[in-house]
């Protein structure tokens, strides 16, 4: 038994009611309910926290799991329930529900967003092809390809049961078959960002900025309270930004240019993509949606968005805090070399760290764990970016596992 | 209808459950809930009961009252009440399918419970056993003496003068059964 004693949120705010009072003082005083101590109970508790179910004492999982972690194997035993129905019918599928609906809810109905999550854990594939790659994990049962208006393909096959994942979920490729009704070229075609979930949620009406900023929010972890500037260049922020709200240009100086000047310098990448009538478009190589420069009176002198070009204006020497980290082209022609950009950062690998350890840990990552995601994330990358062993290595880690 | 087989009877039985020694004290851990779908599917897992409509109207009907994120805080009495029917319907199932099972060694649980006698007929050894049964269902472990003693316990209590049928042992069992499921050792991640 440790000395040491954190206060934990359940102790220090959830103590509420008499009801919850006696929780705390069950928790306190029976902290093994999720504190390991054996090997045995190590890996009870790490299946438990991969799967969301428990392993019966009779699955010869369990043993096999046991003896690797008296061996001192904790990540390989720690891989075991990665290839659990679960895993993926529930870890990854809630895991990404959270990435992918426009409030986060982990209620999402199954769809090609959370296919493609559950695909590249399954397959092990580099986790940044989910940014840039030009593929789906579809039905192997199911021959015929989902249109962009499809929503029943996902969640019939969901519906078959929680074995149905692993056992018949499939790469294809392109990620838009010729009958989809999106013939986008390979340029503009990027994994998880032109998937139909991700549009309707991110691109449904608007301008298209909402996925600029849920691409930084959910793969950088980085809402855009969190990255706006005002010292950044607005050459590129558009038409329909007031230079002056309210007849005051210290209000756009102070405030609207700090996220419209980095937001919309990058909104380019996004700029033959809609959401319309239930249906994921592109326009064309030679068309942009007029929502891309809707307004065009109120700032007539602002930019016009006419092709997929993009500049991260973040990433200027003048600018970079170092945060993101970027690594290779920052700027580029449609949306895969936007995708790459954002998957190549040294952010990313950080924010997909956070994220594995808020699904398989149950907590956010704080300050003091810094050092721990970064290790973490490190690993990540040296592990060729396979998502399994990001969340076998998270379920292994002390401050996971309360050891 | 004796007072245990309530839904308060339930809650109390649960509650009592919730809070038994089992292992060294530690105070420098974070709890977490199961959320709303690793309920269900762990209770599937732990009964091998696969949801039929009936469980997944259910299901569907206080989702949104089971743990969302699993944050302790989502714990609240509607969050119980919701899962204890969860819990129930899961039980109840298979209860249902081991009585249909003439081989013992082959079920899921209740392999020392004869389904053509009467609750009364189930003598301390069977409850011992059941509750051990259980117990490995849903915690993954053995019970403690106490722990067994308390299942045994509801099991006795839940046992009334007014059905003295062998269709009341299954009523019986699933009040044991509805009660570990959603004990706090089961629904903690």
């Amino acid at each position: 038994m440790r000395a040491c004693v954190r206060t934990t949120r359940f102790t220090s705010s959830a103590i509420r009611s008499g009801f919850m009072t006696a929780l705390t003082v069950v928790a306190v005083a029976h902290a093994s309910l999720v504190a390991a101590e054996t090997p045995r109970e190590t890996a009870q508790l790490i299946f438990k926290r991969l799967t969301g179910t428990a392993i019966h004492l009779d699955d010869p999982r369990l043993a096999q799991m046991e003896q690797l972690i008296t061996s001192g194997k904790k990540l390989e035993a720690a891989l075991v329930p990665t290839q659990d129905d679960y895993f993926y019918a529930s870890t990854l599928t809630r895991f990404a529900s959270v990435m992918v609906e426009r409030d986060e809810s982990p209620y999402g109905t199954f769809s090609d967003f959370q296919a493609m999550i559950l695909g590249a854990a399954m397959t092990d594939m580099d986790a940044r092809e989910l940014l840039s790659g030009n593929f789906s994990f579809e039905d192997r049962n199911n021959s015929t390809r989902p249109a962009t208006s499809d929503t029943t393909y996902y969640t019939n096959f969901a519906s078959v049961g929680p074995t149905v994942f692993k056992s018949r979920l499939v790469r294809k490729t392109p990620q838009w078959g010729p009958n989809s009704g999106l013939a986008a070229d390979d340029a503009n075609i990027a994994g998880l960002l032109t998937t139909r979930a991700w549009a309707q949620s991110h691109m449904e009406a608007g301008t298209n900025r909402r996925a600029l900023e849920h691409t930084f929010k959910i793969f950088l972890c980085a809402p855009i309270e969190s990255w706006k500037s005002t010292d950044i260049n607005e050459m590129r922020i558009r038409r329909d930004v007031d230079r002056a709200p309210g007849g005051n240009p210290v209000t756009f100086q102070t405030l609207c240019r700090g996220c419209h000047a980095p937001m919309d310098g990058m909104g380019g990448a996004f700029a033959r993509y809609d959401f319309v009538g239930g249906r994921l478009t592109w326009s064309g190589p030679n068309r942009i949606p007029g929502k891309m420069n809707n307004n065009p009176d109120t700032f007539p002198d602002g930019y016009i968005t006419i092709d997929e070009s993009w500049i991260n204006l973040l990433a200027d020497p003048a600018h970079d805090t170092g945060r993101f980290g970027w690594r290779g082209d920052t700027s580029g022609m449609g949306l895969k070399s936007f995708g790459q950009m954002i998957a190549n950062s040294q952010e990313f690998k950080r924010c997909m760290t956070k994220r594995v350890y808020r699904e398989v840990c149950k907590r956010d990552t704080g300050a003091n764990d810094t050092a721990t995601v970064q290790e973490i994330a490190d690993r990540f990358e040296t592990s060729g970016y396979k998502l399994r062993n990001l969340f076998a290595d998270v379920a292994v880690n002390s401050g996971c596992l309360n050891q | 209808m004796g007072k245990a087989r309530t839904g308060l009877g339930i809650a109390l039985a649960l509650a009592s459950l919730a809070w038994i020694p089992s292992g060294v004290a530690r105070a420098d851990v974070t709890i977490s809930l199961k959320t709303f779908d690793q309920l269900y599917n762990s209770l599937a897992v732990a009964t091998r009961v696969t949801p039929d409509t009936a469980i997944k109207t259910y299901f569907d009907n206080v989702k949104l009252r089971l743990p969302k994120t699993g944050d302790v805080e989502e714990m609240s009495a509607p969050m119980l009440t919701g899962l204890t029917g969860l819990s129930g319907l899961f039980c109840e199932r298979m209860i249902a399918n081991d009585a249909r099972i003439s081989t013992p060694a082959n079920r899921r649980a209740h392999r020392q419970v004869d389904f053509t006698k009467t609750p009364a007929d189930m003598t301390e050894a069977i409850r011992q056993s059941v509750a051990t049964e259980y117990a490995r269902l849903f915690w993954q472990r053995d019970p403690t003496a106490a722990e067994q003693n308390l299942i045994v316990d509801l099991i006795g209590n839940a046992i009334t003068t007014d059905d003295t049928t062998a269709a009341a042992t299954p009523k019986i069992l699933k009040i044991a059964c509805t009660a570990t499921a959603t004990s706090l050792l089961a629904i903690v991640n």
